[in-house]
């Protein structure tokens, strides 16, 4: 018999949402990994396999919902098999990608199943590689990044006789330090006293939405109640439309150098980006709302681990508009600093103690926007292969629980990627490009000269 | 130094320096290669560990190794 343990808040995280929707499909996470080169496919099957030994989460397997809804996990290892190999070749990249996507949404429906699976491919262009198509409560991307590098180490040991790599961290060890930690009283109190002080400090959150105070004056409206600070989460349509930008090397570098040189983390910049732009389509609104992903990896065993330890906590400041942009930038990264010391935190808490101190309406919240900065890469040259093109992406599952989600990532050239999710049901194209339009804008004009007032920034902009 | 090798070695699970390569002066950041994630992390992971508190007063101007020491020092004997 195995044994089985509870949920971790950031698994329980993505839970409550499958819960929520229905549908397994917003906890889904895909990726494509396939070099240019004419892979030995019976080694890379045998790579894969190995790999779900050493990688301990990819066992993870969840049991059926008790008389509470509540699940439970435990770890199975699945025997050797036989990968399939799909043959996209005679494709173009576009066709291959469709497919890829179209698997991408599907579901693992069942309990006590395997939760993810591969396939081999073989790509246009002589690309070569693996598609993996996972629950995120096994892995989120730093997981990922570790895991298509460790398989293309595996190759590279195999094939090309480089060093067998280096063992990864014990999974379930880990799991359990995690759930250890959570329990620990000392520090759960110190936590809920941190998150509890701040609802204290600045009372109830105020909703702000990219679209403007019309949305938060809509839900007002739907639940008579003119006082209303939260707005309605759309549930019935959550499909998702992802658009990328790409910000080129030489004024990702200005952004970058600016963070160094003011020890601001870019992840603040961003942030403050985004709270700016919220500002600025809210009437210049003071207190804004975002949440923000945290990786929740710190020692090597937790950046080695893999599972799934990514979770969201809000980012709230209240900026008055004569506050200079670096001091904007500092109040961000004070804010985050301290949520960073409380983040062992369940956030499900912080929003039961929401609901019970100012009664927020279910199905309504107070963010519009998350974001994550993924400093990991996967690129050929961390890949024990250097100097062979690499065709790697990610495909969005399709699902989104949140109106607008941005991942910013680095470009293998030295730009950044700022891939935008964001929910059909309100948003358009539009939206989204006035958003980053309006972020490139504040932030560009803040580091020209960070004493400018964030007030003065909003109406030149 | 007391807690000095206990300290070391817990700090060397989150950077790439060994424990016998530690010097004082050594900076969290830009020394060690911690994020700020990492450096609040290892704090909390450090109030657990060393049976500590720490405040945002006492943490404020803590950059190095030497000075996290002083202040695990102080915090122990004033426990």
């Amino acid at each position: 018999m195995e044994t089985l343990y509870p949920l971790t808040a950031a698994q329980n995280m993505h839970y409550q949402w499958i819960r929520r929707y229905h549908t397994q499909q917003v906890s889904g996470v895909s990726i494509v990994a396939a070099v240019k080169l004419d892979l030995d496919f019976k080694l890379l099957n045998k790579c894969i396999n190995e790999e779900t030994k050493r990688y301990g989460c990819l066992n993870l397997r969840f049991t059926a919902p008790d008389k509470d809804g509540e699940i439970k996990q435990y770890l199975k290892r699945k025997t050797q098999r036989n990968i399939k190999i799909l043959n996209m070749s005679d494709m173009s990249f576009e066709e291959a990608n469709e497919i890829m996507q179209t698997m991408a949404y599907e579901t693992f429906d069942g309990d006590d199943i395997p939760m993810y699976q591969f396939l081999m491919v073989r790509l246009p262009n002589g690309f070569n590689g693996f598609f993996a198509h996972m629950d995120h409560r096994l892995i989120d991307s730093c997981g990922i990044a570790v895991m298509v590098k460790d398989i293309m180490a595996l190759y590279a040991h195999y094939k090309y006789y480089k060093a067998y790599p280096e063992a990864l961290a014990d999974f379930e060890k880990v799991l359990i330090q995690d759930l250890e930690k959570a329990t620990n009283e000392k520090r759960f109190e110190r936590d809920r006293q941190y998150w509890e002080n701040l609802l204290e400090k600045y009372g109830e959150p105020l909703y702000s939405d990219i679209q403007g105070p019309s949305v938060l004056e809509a839900s007002r409206k739907l639940h008579h109640d003119q006082s209303l600070r939260s707005a309605d989460i759309e549930t019935n349509n959550l499909f998702v439309e992802v658009k990328d930008y790409i910000l080129e090397k030489e004024p990702a570098t200005r952004l970058l150098d600016y963070c160094r040189e003011r020890k601001i983390s870019f992840n603040n910049l961003m942030l403050l980006a985004m709270r700016t732009y919220l500002s600025k389509v809210n009437g210049g609104q003071e207190d804004i709302t975002i949440e923000s992903f945290i990786a929740r990896r710190s020692t090597h065993d937790e950046w080695t681990s893999g599972g799934s330890r990514t979770i969201m906590f809000p980012c709230r400041t209240v900026i008055s508009a004569d506050t200079s942009f670096f001091d904007g930038a500092m109040e961000v990264q004070n804010t985050q600093n301290s949520n960073y010391l409380h983040s062992s935190y369940d956030p499900q808490l912080i929003r039961k103690s929401l609901k019970e101190k100012f009664g927020t309406p279910d199905g309504t919240t107070y963010e519009s926007c998350y974001l994550t900065y993924q400093p990991l890469q996967v690129d050929s040259d961390n890949l024990d292969l250097s100097g062979i093109p690499l065709y790697f992406k990610w495909f969005a599952n399709g699902a989104a629980t949140k109106k607008v989600y941005l991942t910013i990532t680095h470009t293998p050239e030295g730009g950044l990627n700022f891939s935008y999710h964001y929910q059909t049901a309100a948003l358009t194209e539009k939206d989204i490009e006035l958003f980053y339009y309006y972020m490139m804008r504040i932030v560009f004009m803040g580091i020209e000269d960070d004493s400018v007032p964030i007030g003065a920034i909003i109406a030149r902009v | 130094m007391k807690n000095e090798k206990k300290f070391k070695e817990f700090l060397a699970q989150y950077c790439d320096v060994k424990p016998q390569d530690m010097t004082d002066e050594m900076r969290f950041c830009e020394d060690l290669g911690l994020s700020s994630f990492d450096f609040m992390s290892l704090l909390g992971d450090l109030e657990d560990t060393f049976d500590v508190e720490l405040t945002p007063d006492n943490i404020g101007n803590v950059y190095t190794i030497g000075q996290a020491l002083a202040l695990i020092n102080d915090e122990r004997q004033s426990a």
